[in-house]
């Protein structure tokens, strides 16, 4: 499968502080890699490295194997920061989307049909002519995230794309980046589990890569009743005939033609599916992997 | 193509746009503009002809002199500054590294930038001179010359602007150059009164200003209709110095994106 970004022995240094050291990584054409870690890990390095923003002081950033900091390698990034800065507060959205579209080529009429239908697709269609200064957080994220998109590019660089904005925006990002997924290329920073489990991979980074997995899906099943002993599942006893039965998302319909094939009177409750591992920072999952090898550590 | 979208961009959309949401400034702008005409032409009037003729040596009045002085001067001065002040608030608002993200090379950035300082530098410009002619200076407009002479000062502007928006870049905060623009404009620029007025080591230093030059020729050009034969030492002067200005600019502004991206100070201010 064609690389779309590659990561060949970087490091970045600020001053005397190390934030990523040789990280070699590459990540295929339509793949979305969640990269996870504890704050300083090195996320953003990464990702501002591979928008060209930012130059590594070792080893290379490869943009279909163009240098990363060139402009013909910028055509096909999408870029998108956490913070709420970044886009023109005295103009309109339609605007700042326009005006960021030119800078990738388009002409005016295009960025203009363009931004409209991002617009339309975020939600803000109806507020396109308003200020920037009028809009909520969410509103600002959404809009950040269009002006990503404006050029079409076959690659985002996505940190921590639904952070802090509310429900509804952050339902609606998420959304369309589940559309995204197969067509484009995706990285995201994240802490998010809602955002990692779009991850086909999640990179643990501390510095270096500590461990490259699928996205992990727990599921936790509540049943009432009369329950035989299940190997190879961990389960709690809540008390009153009540159980909680873990198991990953790849053994869950294991667990179901187990549970419905069992005599008695079991009733399944409830369900509710939780991204493990990925809550927690690289650290533990730093230790959880030098204490067992090849497996996890229930939550 | 593109070209003209972008300009559009930064000029109408990034430029006009924002500058006239804020309405009070627009309004400061102008009277910024206007007052020191008046001011120098009362001045003028104070001071009478006689004096100043033996020290400008031309068939034109004080006010004419200040009057493009002070025109066309706005271009050394709040040009330079106004790239320095645009990259700063690119840096403060968050854009400045959404624009390096693009596809754009650090001097096609520069140049797009500029471009609207140019703009309200003219807008200023005409308004002076038209406030001129209502006061009864009589323009006799070379085209010719005034062309050119325009075009290296031009020239030299946007070598200055490169040099001030490098400056910004690296130091973040404050900027030197256009502290040492304003100053040269009111005291070395041959702006408000003529440099032969000045003592020996001063002057030495305006002659390394393109305003110098350029005022002396426009005023060669615009009011008394002069042609390029007549301020060939002003042209030789004003290529050397814009080349020198355009080159340490580019060689400056190259390493000021260099050593950002190095940094990773894109998104610092």
């Amino acid at each position: 499968m064609p690389v779309a970004v590659e990561f060949i022995n970087v490091t970045k240094r600020f001053g005397k502080l190390t934030a990523v050291e040789n990280i070699n990584l590459k990540v295929n054409d339509g793949e979305v890699v969640a990269l996870v870690g504890p704050n300083g890990a090195g996320k953003t390095t990464l990702l501002r490295m591979a928008a060209g923003v930012l130059l590594p002081d070792a080893g290379k950033v490869l943009i279909h194997g163009i240098e990363a900091h060139r402009a013909e390698a910028k055509w096909h990034v999408g870029f998108m920061t956490p913070m709420d800065r970044g886009v023109y507060w005295r103009i309109s959205a339609l605007d700042n989307l326009v005006f960021f579209g030119t800078l990738y080529g388009l002409s005016i009429r295009e960025a203009k049909s363009r931004g409209m239908e991002l617009l339309k697709v975020f939600g803000l269609v109806d507020r396109a002519k308003d200020w920037v200064a009028t809009y909520s957080t969410g509103m600002m994220r959404r809009l950040e995230l269009a002006r990503a998109m404006m050029h079409d590019p076959d690659i985002l660089l996505l940190d921590e794309p639904t952070s802090g904005i509310d429900v509804d925006g952050k339902n609606m990002i998420l959304e369309h980046i589940r559309r995204l997924k197969g067509s484009k290329t995706i990285i995201m920073a994240s802490h998010d589990p809602q955002e990692i489990e779009l991850a086909d991979r999640v990179v643990y980074l501390n510095r270096n890569i500590v461990d490259t997995l699928p996205a992990l899906k727990i599921v936790k099943v509540l049943v009432k009743g009369s329950l035989p002993p299940l190997d190879g599942y961990r389960i709690v006893n809540l008390g009153d005939s009540t159980y909680v039965i873990y198991t990953r998302i790849d053994g869950f319909d294991e667990l179901m033609r187990r549970l419905t094939s069992m005599d008695g009177n079991l009733k399944i409750v409830d369900l509710n599916v939780e991204v493990a591992v990925a809550e927690r920072n690289a650290r533990i999952a730093e230790r959880v992997n030098r204490r067992e090898r090849g497996g996890w550590e229930w939550a | 193509m593109g070209v003209i979208d972008r300009l559009y961009s930064f000029v109408v959309i990034r430029g006009f746009k924002v500058w006239v949401s804020y309405r009070t400034q627009v309004a400061l702008n102008f009277i910024s503009w206007t007052i020191p005409v008046f001011l120098y032409y009362f001045i003028g009037l104070t001071f009478g002809a006689g004096r100043m003729a033996a020290a400008i040596a031309a068939n034109y009045s004080y006010t004419a002199f200040a009057t493009v002085g002070i025109a066309f001067q706005g271009y050394f001065s709040s040009a330079v500054a106004t790239l320095a002040g645009r990259i700063r608030n690119e840096e403060l608002i968050g854009t400045l590294e959404y624009q390096m993200a693009a596809p754009l090379k650090p001097m096609s950035l520069m140049f797009y930038s500029t471009v609207w300082g140019f703009v309200v530098n003219s807008i200023s410009t005409v308004t002076i001179l038209l406030i001129g002619y209502g006061l009864g200076i009589k323009y006799i407009i070379n085209p010719l010359s005034t062309f050119v002479i325009l075009l290296l000062y031009m020239a030299s502007i946007i070598g200055l602007n490169l040099i001030s928006g490098a400056v910004v870049l690296i130091v973040k905060q404050g900027n030197p150059v256009a502290l040492f623009t304003s100053v040269a404009t009111n005291i070395l620029g041959n702006v408000v009164f003529p440099i032969s007025v000045l003592p020996t080591w001063l002057r030495d230093i305006s002659y390394v200003l393109s305003l110098t030059w350029s005022l002396d020729a426009l005023r060669k050009a615009m009011l008394a209709g002069e042609g390029l034969g007549s301020m060939t030492n002003d042209i030789v002067i004003l290529v050397i110095l814009s080349a020198a200005y355009l080159i340490i600019g580019v060689l400056l502004t190259n390493y000021a994106f260099r050593r950002i991206l190095k940094q990773g100070t894109v998104h610092m201010y």
